[in-house]
């Protein structure tokens, strides 16, 4: 780092009489910043490019390093010069007149409904109006007045009156982003902000203009007068939406979290957050939240006290043995949780039938997983900073946009400004990974390592392999790409989509893994860890995964299964789920009611994820804190499984997620011999269905998730469900753009609008996994699974492949300026 | 000389009334001086809409944190003020205020004032904690209770035009033309008395 900075050539330049020294290419508004002078500004960002157009930060350039003065200049656009002499608004009267000038001409127009405005109290044009000299307007015309709050699109609401025209949202969509939301239209004082049309739900980054407008332009529908930033308290923490590990602020009013920013610091990862991170807090405020334990009797799930439910739970559980019970804690838990449920698994139950992936998995991704975290790779998984240095990136069953948002933002970045190459093995160019510029290498699902392999891209140190959780469905890639890392040296990430998954796998909860990377089976390992767990054995025997727990349950070997946060559309079969939690004794630790409730015996609630602290661990196997921001009335999964294991006369070892993480920490460092690893074995090809086409499918960052439940603006944010062929699969079975097709599987039915996809590789059929059930209804094949691809007998008008109306509306409001002029008397 | 006029003084005090009165009097105290700072009221539009924007600003500036809103937008549908915003709750906790009027001063829209109203002892802190509905003005002659449209003109512009360079009062009268929400839950009692149907907080 060192060596980077001394190789930068310094530029000395007075600003205020003060001296400064900063990086040639500095504009003088950051060299400012760095001499302890701030100068105000509306349009300048550090992230984004310099534009001045707000003109707000007017300075007075009595030398402009040459000995000759210059005329005022936006401090924003002008680079620093050596010897250089700035006088700014602190100094110079004619750089104090020039700002109070312009602050003046920007609040000619401007609104004065504070009162009403969401932004007052964190507006830079209010504090910057509250400090001008003149605290009167001269201006006694009729102000420009535009139709009040619009939606631009659903999270989004454009006031056009109160914007100053500095472009910072325009300039997100095309430098940040790539999804261009917002266009200035008209010039000089008719200029005015207008949403673009098409821009359907908005992108997954729409939020992140309402938190850069300087002003209450654009404001957030959620957040829309939902509190005054006085009456806010926040908290620093981490996001759960993803495996991102994204730095947010939660503002909580009245106990009620209001809304969550981005908290990362200008230039640096989480400086921007995706709208799930966002506005996907809703879920433990909907009504379905379930505040007290529930006990079914004759049938029924009816309230009962603490003592009852755990009596009851203690009583379904007690007199099993370890093989009889199993543990599916889900994919969401923090660090602590896990480590909970993994003690808990194997300290009071003895038993190792505990996964964590509540989806499609395979056993060449347990080894893969389990070769990994044995052998500590994690702890040198890549990182952000890696992928600025990569030269090129394979994404290999993976969607960064829609799995991993701010990774995407950072590949974008690194794309934009490090010529950075991508390469998307993947059916079809994504949205996402088109705004990527990435190469696409296409392929059918299942068929990724052959087709990278016939495109000749060879890796080397200077690559980095990307891979998604959607390789365990996909035979051999995991194989591939760990020998090719081995091989060539370049670098892999296996990203989960789940936030808590690599912290799960950290804790223990694989059938193969106990805490800290420990083999099951690995009598060493195990000796350590039952010595710091006060135990003379642990079980021994590999316990099942999530298939076969099901499986085991169907036939009567397992009797009772203890879950987590479990949504039964994520499996690839949720009816085998359904059958096997229907014939077992079922405990439930949930935040809300959701369809396991349904065949549970046992409910406790636990906390949110708002509502307690821990630790996350990110695809960059980086720990991250979540703190509480609301002290909820639930307790964590820690305390409820200590309470289960005293109940159950056993003693989980701590009560609190503090001491859980104390006593993870407290954990002797293991790294396994390579002896007792496990090698990765391709899994055998999914045998190929009754079908026309191959079906390929992923989940998209909007969706039907139950943890986006009572998030209103990300509902109407989804993309419509479409249903992708390339043109000649389209022809071949008689599709045409527009038409509703209707997939079939196993007797389940899709339907869904047509979106002839060119470029998209032959005979597959691509369809969102989890969008729009209600209407579409959910098909059970997993991608790679061969479907049949009909078109629909009946259209279904109400799938209208063009979307909502909105946005055409919209467009024929952008024009009333002129008319509001035209109908004042001046 | 002196000493008697002192003492003329006294017997003219004698038979004069008291000015001090005993309390409670059931209605019969004497009117309190004209800016007295007694208990809030939210005022209204000419056409029953209501003043208050929900900005908080009362909140901010309440020095017993006795005041507590939430905000809501207002909607074509259900308007309950003309603007884009309005208080879906209002509260002013009279176990905590002070009566220091700086909510008043803080108001930017005039919709809460103080009324000469006094007598605001009662029995429990819950019956203490006034709701919106009980701190709202009573409705006068031509105002219809919210939520309705505007009827002093469908516009903002319309409905504020000309306010509040005029300094006057606003008296304007709601428009006819515009056609009327039936007054649904229109309260006619102007004074309030406090009493057990009370709806607490």
């Amino acid at each position: 780092m060192n060596a980077v900075v001394n190789a930068v050539e310094l530029v000395k330049l007075t600003i205020d009489g003060r001296s400064v020294q900063v990086p040639r290419g500095t504009t003088v508004i950051r060299a400012a910043e760095q001499a302890g002078v701030f100068i105000p500004r509306f349009c300048d960002h550090p992230a984004l490019q310099p534009v001045g157009v707000c003109r707000q930060c007017l300075v007075e350039i009595p030398d402009a390093g040459n000995g000759k003065s210059l005329k005022l200049q936006t401090s924003c656009t002008l680079e620093v010069a050596e010897g250089m002499k700035v006088a700014t608004q602190a100094t110079s009267e004619l750089a104090a007149a020039a700002q109070a000038g312009v602050s003046e001409l920007l609040l000619l127009n401007h609104p004065l409904d504070c009162p009403e405005c969401d932004q007052a109290g964190e507006c830079p044009l209010q504090n910057q109006a509250m400090l001008s000299p003149r605290q009167v307007s001269r201006f006694d015309g009729v102000k420009r007045h535009l139709p009040k709050a619009l939606a631009a699109t659903p999270a989004i609401m454009l006031d056009r009156e109160r914007c100053v025209q500095c472009m910072r949202c325009v300039r997100f969509g095309t430098e940040v982003s790539g999804d261009v939301l917002f266009t200035m239209l008209g010039r000089g004082a008719e200029m005015q902000l207008a949403a673009c049309p098409g821009a359907a739900g908005g992108g997954y980054f729409a939020g992140n203009t309402v938190q850069l407008c300087p002003v209450g332009a654009l404001t957030s529908s959620d957040y829309r007068f939902q509190a005054r930033p006085f009456e806010l308290v926040s908290t620093q923490s981490t996001c759960d939406g993803c495996a991102g590990g994204c730095p947010i602020r939660v503002d909580v009013k009245n106990g009620v979290v209001r809304r969550r920013l981005a908290a990362g610091a200008p230039n640096q990862v989480g400086e921007w957050l995706c709208d799930r991170g966002r506005y996907g807090f809703r879920s433990a405020q909907t009504a379905e939240r379930i505040r007290t334990p529930m006990v079914r009797k004759d049938g029924l799930l009816v309230q009962a006290s603490w003592p009852e439910a755990l009596d009851a739970a203690a009583k379904g559980l007690r007199g099993l043995a370890g093989s009889q019970v199993a543990l599916l804690p889900g994919g969401r838990l923090t660090l602590e949780n896990a480590y909970a449920y993994s003690r808990f698994a194997r300290v009071v139950l003895r038993t190792n039938n505990i996964d964590c992936r509540t989806r499609a998995s395979s056993d060449e991704e347990t080894q893969f997983l389990t070769r990994k975290q044995a052998a500590q790779v994690f702890a040198t998984a890549p990182d952000y900073a890696t992928l600025e240095r990569a030269k090129q990136v394979v994404l290999l069953c993976f969607e960064p946009e829609e799995e991993s948002p701010q990774l995407f933002l950072s590949l974008r970045r690194a794309v934009r400004n490090l010529g950075l190459q991508v390469f998307a093995v993947a059916p079809y160019l994504s949205a996402g990974n088109a705004k990527l510029h990435a190469q696409l290498v296409a392929c059918k699902p299942g068929d990724e390592v052959r087709a990278l392999a016939a495109q000749g891209i060879t890796l080397n140190a200077d690559s980095v392999m990307l891979v998604g959780e959607r390789a365990a469905i996909s035979a051999g890639t995991l194989k591939w790409a760990a020998e090719t890392a081995a091989a060539t040296g370049a670098k892999l990430a296996w990203i989960p989509r789940r936030s808590g998954e690599l912290a799960a796998i950290a804790a223990g909860c694989l059938p193969t893994l106990l805490p800290g990377g420990r083999l099951v089976g690995d009598a060493r390992a195990c000796a350590t860890l039952a010595t710091q767990w006060h135990m003379t054995t642990l079980p021994a025997d590999v316990g099942h995964d999530l298939l076969g727990i099901t499986t085991a349950a169907r036939t009567g070997d397992i009797r009772a299964i203890i879950t987590g946060a479990l949504d039964m559309r994520d499996l690839p079969d949720p009816e085998l789920l359904r059958r096997a939690l229907g014939q077992t004794f079922v405990v439930s630790l949930a935040v809300k009611q959701s369809e396991v409730s349904e065949y549970a015996d046992v409910v406790f609630p636990v906390a949110a994820p708002d509502e307690q602290d821990g630790t996350l661990i990110d695809w960059t196997h980086t720990r991250r804190p979540v703190v509480a921001a609301v002290r909820g009335t639930t307790p964590p999964d820690v305390a409820v499984l200590a309470a289960l294991a005293t109940a159950l006369g056993n003693d989980l070892g701590f009560h609190t997620t503090k001491a859980a993480l104390a006593s993870y920490n407290a954990l002797p460092p293991w790294i396994s011999v390579p002896a007792v690893l496990p090698t990765i074995t391709a899994t055998s090809v999914i045998p190929p269905a009754l079908g026309n086409v191959i079906l390929s499918t992923w989940r998209l960052l909007l969706d039907e998730a139950y943890s986006l439940d009572g998030a209103a603006v990300l509902q109407a944010s989804m993309p419509t469900a479409v249903a992708r062929v390339s043109p000649e699969t389209a022809q071949t079975n008689g599709l045409v753009d527009g038409a509703i097709a209707q997939i079939g599987a196993g007797g389940a039915r899709w339907h869904g609008p047509v979106r002839v996809t060119p470029g998209m590789v032959n005979g597959v059929v691509w369809i969102p996994a989890l969008t729009q059930t209600a209407e579409c209804g959910q098909l059970h094949a997993l991608s790679g699974e061969r479907v049949i691809l009909t078109v629909a007998a009946s259209p279904m008008p109400w799938l209208s492949p063009n979307g909502p109306p909105r946005f055409e509306q919209l467009w024929d409001n952008v024009y009333p300026l002129r008319q509001a002029r035209g109908g004042e008397a001046r | 000389m002196s000493a008697l006029s002192g003492f003329w003084i006294t017997l003219r005090t004698i038979f004069r009334r008291s000015f001090t009165q005993r309390y409670p009097q059931r209605g019969k105290e004497l009117v309190t001086a004209p800016r007295y700072h007694g208990r809030h009221q939210l005022n209204r539009w000419p056409d029953g809409l209501e003043k208050c924007v929900g900005c908080e600003l009362c909140a901010w500036a309440c020095p017993a944190d006795a005041i507590y809103i939430e905000a809501d937008a207002n909607t074509d549908a259900a308007r309950y003020a003309p603007g884009e915003r309005y208080a879906r709750i209002y509260q002013i906790n009279y176990t905590r205020c002070i009566f220091c009027g700086l909510c008043i001063e803080a108001c930017p829209t005039r919709a809460l004032t103080m009324t000469n109203e006094f007598k605001l002892a009662d029995t429990s802190r819950a019956s203490l904690c006034y709701s919106k509905e009980e701190l709202l003005a009573p409705l006068a002659v031509g105002m219809v209770a919210p939520p309705h449209e505007r009827l002093l003109g469908l516009s903002e512009q319309e409905y504020f035009a000309g306010l509040p360079p005029t300094g006057e009062p606003d008296k304007r009268i709601p428009s006819l033309d515009i056609p009327r929400v039936p007054p649904t839950t229109a309260r006619t009692k102007t004074s309030r008395k406090r009493g057990s149907k009370r709806g607490g907080k």
